[in-house]
């Protein structure tokens, strides 16, 4: 099974904030996902970027592929090179 | 925009990073013009941008989510990018909302540095919260 980390916007409208979550590459839309590794807030400020490093990297050495968006946000907490 | 970016092993750090920021703005951006004025945008193309900014999903997959080619979704996205910046040039209600924000953060200011009860203060920033959900 292909798994994604992926941002899912969450928050009320016009107040957005982001959950990354490790889900099911086939099922983007149906908000199901295994599980929530971090956020990221951007009404804050600054805005407050929080993810579970372990966690990253165990999924990520389990094969699970970060979209563009959380993969430039782990090259810069550097959980990737 | 200056990014904090807190690690679980409270290693913490606060700089400004120009390329995080640009994303993270960019999509933030992005969804806020979808928040105001995307029910302005027709509908395949509202979807397709909803697609692109509430679930992260990159341009192929949202070409083979919708049978379309990936060039198709890039040239919507652009477009319903260019047409919401126009809205927000025209009515800029985003604008209007951020200043809001800043004034009503003021009044809070304010009243903090006056001799004001606290319950007041609690009450006045209820009702403040209110103003900007609107």
């Amino acid at each position: 099974m292909a798994v994604k980390i992926r941002l899912k916007r969450m928050g009320q409208k016009k107040a957005p904030f982001y959950r990354v979550v490790v889900a099911d590459a086939r099922a983007p839309r149906d908000g199901k996902f295994i599980e929530e590794i971090g956020y990221f807030d951007p009404t804050k400020e600054p805005s407050v970027f929080k993810v579970d490093e372990e966690k990253a990297k165990q999924w990520l050495a389990n094969g699970a592929q970060p979209t563009e968006t959380v993969n430039k946000l782990f090259k810069n907490a550097n959980i990737v090179k | 925009m200056s990014v904090k970016i807190e690690l679980n092993n409270n290693n913490i750090c606060n700089e400004e990073l120009s390329d995080i920021s640009d994303i993270l703005d960019k999509k933030y951006e992005l969804s806020l013009l979808y928040d105001y004025y995307g029910e302005l945008l027709k509908d395949n193309h509202r979807r397709i941008f909803g697609y692109y900014v509430l679930d992260d999903m990159s341009l192929g997959e949202i070409s083979s989510e919708l049978g379309i080619t990936r060039q198709a979704v890039y040239d919507s996205i652009k477009r319903s990018t260019a047409h919401l910046k126009e809205y927000e040039v025209k009515l800029s209600l985003i604008a209007g909302s951020r200043q809001i924000r800043i004034y009503c953060n003021d009044i809070i200011n304010q009243l903090n540095d006056c001799n004001v009860d606290q319950s007041v203060i609690c009450s006045i920033s209820k009702t403040l919260s209110k103003i900007l959900e609107v």
